[in-house]
Parts: C-alpha cells; sequence; structure tokens
C-alpha cells in the first residue's frame, strides 16, 4: 500500500488537470449598505435639482417627483409664502454638498440616507439634516425630510456609509424611547407649556425656547383684549424616519401638528403672528378667532437604552400651513 | 529499503510537480477567454432576466456583458446589488441566471408569475438603486467591474416593440453573454506548488528518519527517561529534549571498522552486549547548560548490535549476513558500570576484507548519578568562572 502512495498522488493531482467549471459562491447575506455613496450623491442631486426648479420658478407641481412627506408639506409652504412675501427665505437653501452621508443598511423598505449638509455658502446658515427615503422598492429614493439643525449642536457618530447604518423601527425597543413615543413625549412636552425641567425627557432646545417666547409674546398682546390662545399638539406617529447612530442610540426626523387658536376678546380682529402666517392669511383677518395650523418637524436624538443620556432635540423647522377663522 | 528507495523517486517527483504546476497554463494553453452565454424566448413581449450574486464575478472581477436580440427589441441593462434586484423583481416571472453548466453556457431558473406584471416600458425599470443603468436596441454591451462589499446581479429586461406583429415577436430570443478575461489562470500553481512542498517535506521527514534509524530508532523513550532522570534531581532544568537525544547518540554510538578480520570467529564471538560508560559534562554546544565543576557522570548501559559485512561476497556483491537479534540484545539486566569501551578485535581471515559496524542502542540504568547535577545559565556560568579566577589570582 505504501508504495503506491506516490503514485496515487500523482494519478489524483493528473486527473484534477481537467479544469472544473467555476462554481458560483454562496455569499453570507452579509449587511451591506443599500446605496453606494456614489449612487447617494448621485440621487441627492437628481432631487436637489427638481427642489432647486421649484424654488426659482416657484413652481410646486413637479417636486411630488422628488420630495415627500413632511419636507413636502414644508416646500410647498415656504414657496408659498416666497410668493405671498415676495422675500427670499434664506432657510429655503439647500447645501449641495454633505458632511457626512448616513445610509442604511437595511434590506426592506422604507430605505433611508440621513445627510448632514455642510454649513451655507455664506456660511449663515447651519447644517441641514436631510431625510432621504425610498418608500417601496420600484419607487424612487424622494426627500422626505428637510431639517435646519441647530447651532453648534453635536450629533452622535455613525456608521461610515460603505458598512451602512442600521435600520430603525418606529416601534424600536432597544432604544430608551422608541421613535414613535420620543416623539410624542416631545409632543407632550410642548403641549405642556415647554417650560424646561430637569426631570423630563428632553433637554432643553431652541425650538421650546422659540415657542415659548411666541406664546408669551401673544399672550401679552391678547391681554390687552382680554383674549385668549390655546394650543395643540399631535405627534404625527405615520411620519416618523430613524436611523441607528454608532454607539446604539438613534437619530430621528418626525413630524408633529400643532394648532394655535387666538381669540381676541372684545370683537378686535385676530392678528398674525408671524410674517409667515400673515402670509398665509392674506392682508386682512375678518374675525377675532383663528386658528393656525403649523408644521413642526424635528430632529431628536434618541440615546441607548440604558446610557441614563436625556434626550435632545437636534434640529427643527415650524411654518404655519393653513389659517382658519371660527 | 522502502525509504531508501522511494526518498529519491518521491523528491523527483515532487520536483516535477512543481515545474508542472508552474508552467501548466503554457502546458496546457488555456484560452485566456471565458465566453458563456444563455438565450431566453421573449414571451407575451417581455422577458427579465437576472443573474444570482456571484455570476458577474465567476470567472474574473471584471465581465463584459453582451445582451443580443432582433432589431425591435427594447432592451434596458441595470447592475443593482442582489437583494434590491430580487426584491425589485418580487412575484414577477423572470428568468434567473444561477452560474455555469459548461464553459460556454449559463444556468438558469424560470421564476413563475406569482405577482406583478412586467413593467410596461423598459424605461419603467429605471431606478435609483441600480449602480449602472442603460436602454438600447437589438444589442447592448457594457463592462462591469465589481465594486468590494456587495453583491451585485445584472437585470435584463426585454421588451418587443409595437410595431412587431404577433407572429414574429414570438419567435424573438434575448441572448445574454457573459464575457470574462480569465485571470492567467495559474489554477494549478497554488495546489501544485503544495502537493510539491507536502512530498518534499515528507521526503525530508523520511530522509532523516532513515538516516538515524539504525541509532535512534526505538530509543526516544530512553532519551526521555533520561531527561525525567535529570530534571529529577535538579528539580529546575531539563535538557532540552533534541540536544540530549543528539548527544545521546554521540556518546552511545561506537562504530568500528576492521579490516581482514576472521568471519567465521566472529559470528561465534557473542558480541551482542556491551555496557559503556557514558559521561556528561564535556563542554559541547549541544549542551544549553554546562558547568564543568560538577562531576557529571551517568551510567549509561548500551546494547550493541553488530553488523558484518563481507567484501568481495561470492558473485560480487556486498551482503550484510548477520545481525544481533533483538531479544538477546535486551541489556535491562546488566549492571551499571560493568565495563567501559571494550573493543572487540576478531581475528584475521587472509584474502577477505570484513567490515563491521557496531551500533549502540542505549538504556539508562537507574540512579547512578553520584552527586547532583546541576546546570547553569550561560550567565551563571560566566558569573561563577570569573569568581573562581578571582579566587585563583588571590
Amino acid at each position: 500500500m505504501k508504495k503506491l502512495l506516490p503514485i496515487t498522488i500523482l494519478v489524483l493531482f493528473l486527473a484534477g488537470c481537467t479544469e472544473p467549471v467555476p462554481k458560483v459562491a454562496t455569499y453570507l447575506n452579509s449587511t451591506s449598505p443599500a446605496l453606494t455613496v456614489n449612487q447617494e450623491a448621485r440621487i441627492r442631486s437628481k432631487i436637489l435639482e427638481v427642489v432647486q426648479n421649484a424654488d426659482t420658478s416657484g413652481d410646486t407641481s413637479a417636486l411630488a417627483t422628488r420630495v415627500t412627506g413632511p419636507a413636502l408639506d414644508l416646500r410647498n409652504i415656504q414657496l408659498l409664502i416666497k410668493r405671498a412675501t415676495g422675500k427670499v427665505d434664506p432657510n429655503l437653501q439647500i447645501p449641495d454638498t454633505a458632511e457626512q452621508v448616513i445610509i442604511t443598511n437595511n434590506l426592506t423598505w422604507p430605505r433611508d440616507v440621513f445627510v448632514i449638509t455642510n454649513t451655507t455658502q455664506d456660511q449663515q446658515q447651519t447644517e441641514r439634516l436631510l431625510v432621504i427615503d425610498q418608500n417601496s422598492v420600484r419607487e424612487d429614493y424622494k426627500l422626505w425630510g428637510l431639517v435646519r439643525l441647530f447651532t453648534g449642536v453635536s450629533l452622535p457618530s455613525f456608521e461610515v456609509a460603505n458598512i451602512g447604518s442600521g435600520y430603525i423601527a418606529p416601534d424600536d425597543i432597544t432604544l430608551s424611547f422608541s421613535p414613535k413615543k420620543a416623539l410624542q413625549a416631545y409632543s407632550s412636552l410642548l403641549q405642556s407649556g415647554a417650560v424646561p425641567d430637569d426631570t423630563q425627557n428632553f433637554a432643553d432646545d431652541p425650538l421650546r425656547r422659540e415657542i415659548r417666547t411666541v406664546t408669551a409674546s401673544a399672550a401679552s398682546e391678547l391681554g390687552q383684549f382680554a383674549g385668549s390662545q390655546k394650543q395643540t399638539f399631535t405627534a404625527r406617529k405615520d411620519r416618523v424616519r430613524a436611523i441607528r447612530s454608532a454607539e446604539g442610540g438613534a437619530l430621528l426626523v418626525g413630524q408633529i401638528d400643532s394648532a394655535w387658536t387666538r381669540n381676541t376678546g372684545n370683537g378686535a380682529s385676530a392678528i398674525a403672528a408671524s410674517d409667515a402666517e400673515r402670509a398665509i392669511l392674506g392682508p386682512s383677518i375678518p374675525t377675532s378667532s383663528i386658528t393656525v395650523n403649523y408644521i413642526n418637524i424635528v430632529a431628536i436624538y434618541i440615546p441607548p437604552k440604558t446610557s441614563g443620556v436625556q434626550m435632545k432635540v437636534v434640529g427643527a423647522e415650524r411654518y404655519p400651513v393653513v389659517a382658519r377663522t371660527n | 529499503m522502502f525509504l531508501k528507495l522511494y526518498t529519491p523517486i518521491a523528491t523527483v517527483v515532487a520536483i516535477l510537480i512543481a515545474v508542472f504546476s508552474v508552467f501548466s497554463d503554457a502546458i496546457f494553453q488555456v484560452d485566456p477567454d471565458v465566453n458563456s452565454s444563455i438565450s431566453t424566448p421573449i414571451e407575451n413581449g417581455g422577458i427579465l432576466v437576472m443573474t444570482d450574486s456571484g455570476v458577474l464575478d465567476l470567472s474574473n472581477n471584471s465581465v463584459s456583458v453582451f445582451v443580443d436580440s432582433g432589431e425591435n427589441v427594447e432592451i434596458a441593462v441595470a447592475i443593482g446589488q442582489s437583494s434590491d434586484v430580487v426584491a425589485y423583481l418580487g412575484n414577477d416571472t423572470y428568468t434567473r441566471i444561477t452560474g455555469m453548466s459548461s464553459w460556454t453556457e449559463l444556468s438558469s431558473v424560470q421564476m413563475p408569475q406569482t405577482g406583478p406584471k412586467i413593467p410596461p416600458t423598459v424605461a419603467d425599470i429605471h431606478s435609483d438603486m441600480w449602480e449602472y443603468y442603460d436602454v438600447g436596441k437589438g444589442h447592448m454591451n457594457f463592462d462591469w467591474t465589481k465594486k468590494s462589499g456587495m453583491t451585485w446581479s445584472l437585470l435584463v429586461f426585454a421588451k418587443t416593440t409595437h410595431t412587431d406583429s404577433a407572429a414574429s415577436s414570438s419567435k424573438q430570443v434575448v441572448s445574454v453573454k457573459l464575457n470574462w478575461k480569465r485571470k492567467t489562470s495559474k489554477q494549478f500553481m497554488i495546489p501544485g506548488l503544495s502537493i510539491s512542498l507536502l512530498i518534499m517535506v515528507g521526503c525530508l521527514v523520511m530522509h532523516l528518519v532513515y538516516k538515524s534509524k539504525n541509532v535512534r530508532g526505538r530509543h526516544s523513550g530512553e532519551a526521555k527517561r533520561l531527561a525525567e532522570l535529570i530534571s529529577n534531581k535538579t528539580g529546575e532544568f531539563a535538557l532540552p529534549m533534541s540536544a540530549k537525544i543528539r548527544s545521546v547518540h554521540e556518546f552511545a554510538k561506537v562504530e568500528s571498522n576492521a579490516a581482514n578480520q576472521s568471519l567465521l570467529p566472529s559470528l561465534n564471538a557473542g558480541l551482542s552486549m556491551q555496557n559503556y560508560q557514558v559521561t556528561y559534562g564535556a563542554q559541547s554546544d549541544n549542551w544549553r547548560y554546562y558547568d564543568e565543576e560538577v562531576p557529571t557522570s551517568l551510567i549509561y548501559n548500551s546494547q550493541i548490535t553488530h553488523t558484518q559485512s563481507i567484501s568481495p561476497y561470492p558473485g560480487g556483491l556486498s551482503k550484510q549476513i548477520y545481525a544481533t537479534p533483538p531479544a538477546q540484545a535486551d541489556s535491562l539486566g546488566a549492571q551499571p558500570g560493568y565495563a567501559t569501551n571494550q573493543v572487540y578485535q576478531p581475528p584475521a581471515i587472509p584474502g577477505i576484507e570484513l567490515s563491521s559496524t557496531f551500533n549502540a542502542v542505549s538504556r539508562l540504568e537507574s540512579a547512578p548519578v553520584e552527586s547532583d547535577v546541576q546546570f547553569l545559565s550561560r550567565k551563571e556560568l560566566r558569573t561563577k568562572e570569573k569568581k573562581r579566577k578571582k579566587k585563583e589570582k588571590s
């Protein structure tokens, strides 16, 4: 037997010489980002082209091909205000270069890409947070969320784009608050008057300060007429998108609708609370009671479950959408 | 004999295999192009074809894709991540290219229609998800290079245009051909060189075994006992096995060649056993620890096998005529220190040359050490020598 060993090896080797047809390697179903960095850049430039066309022409009819969700509502109203006031709103700017691109590695839909843009060219404006969403497999990616980040805000770090970031379901259980609950909690906080308090789940933020200020100034004006005001906030649980940060937390963008009803007591006409309101209300308000609906888009950082850190609103947009007289 | 004969043969075979595997491409004149294709009929006006993950990079990371059909057939080609392409096709009917069935043919599986219909126009398969996308008519080709980190699939959509009559469109066929420039295959190089290396290592081992068979063979067990004995004595050091084994051989192996010795008397001499005293302590490069001051003598009983050859043997051959049977050679019963360096002197037989080889088979007797054996490191030794020199001076 032993004598045959070298001969056997030789025979086996020569038998292997008829080259086999290559076999398809079975790949592990490893997670990879839904898009390459180049694809994302290509998609974003297409979206921004559509947005810019609408911005310059004022024609919003084509917006829906590449803009959807809260971002579409927001852009429509921003352009309506622009038409009404004739002023160029610096908030319309969306820088076309990205500071960071956060691409989901979600294998199913909806899929989201979060983009933190650079500051605007004049450096006067903060970074934008864009949420670019593909709702289903045969749809294109569309701009879903658009939020100005607050000045000097610090964001968590995210996985690099060629690894991809994890998907977070609206009722994810790995976080201190699921995205839906976080949005609800913030909405309740705004409802309760937005006064900061250490026991709250959120640190204080510029949006709350702004709401407090405008509410207080409206109160003092309405006080002259023995008027009253009321604000209700409703979290839009169908409009939440979130992506996982590197340390296991999440960044979410969500929409909170609000209605601000103001009554001027003794029959005086109601007044617009801002230029934006004036733009949608028109030149004069015939009645003493109005309700203005606002769209609030917020970006919230949710820390991981055990971190014990407060949630933090890192960016927001707040625009009046529609007003009605009561 | 097996080892003596086959070791060189195996070495030559190993070298041949190595040479063969390095030059295998030239020997077989491997075709540098791989062309593999598949044709599918276009049914109901349109067909979707995709490749499974791993098909595009079957033969090389770069592939040229050729899609051919009739002049009136609109074609869209796209490349996307495999999971996206599968999700995109969803429950549609499509042809899945699963791999190669031969060097020239691709294999495929037909996926049944269970859901949505084929997109109405070729432009409709455009998607943000595609890394590459193009539309054309009749014939398309493009090159694709795999991007790492993701798995990619080709998606082809062929659709007959309205100008086609129903009859002709039913005969339309779309063919997908993948062309790879084969990596200078070197396919035999790694396995060939590995086999060759294995054989060579095997040969080397066999050679060493053969070389030391007569002296060492079965006796590594004794060397181990020696190591145990020494380490028991010092409680601290054991000599490295390799050094010990080598040294045992050096000391225990005694060879003598005697010319013009008597043949017959030697056969009766009964020189089957001898005891040798082996002294440790002589300086040698083999020692890792050495201290010449300590009398480190160990009694080492050795068994001698005595092999004799006569030359010329009748018929002109050399032949081994005698070897001590192992049964006679057991020296376990011998007393320690029985004899030292006995030299066998067989009487001469005129006209016949006799060569004798003594091979010592060594066993260590129990507890022969007179004093404690102490092993020092070289550093300790140097310190000790310095002290001694100082002492001598003073």
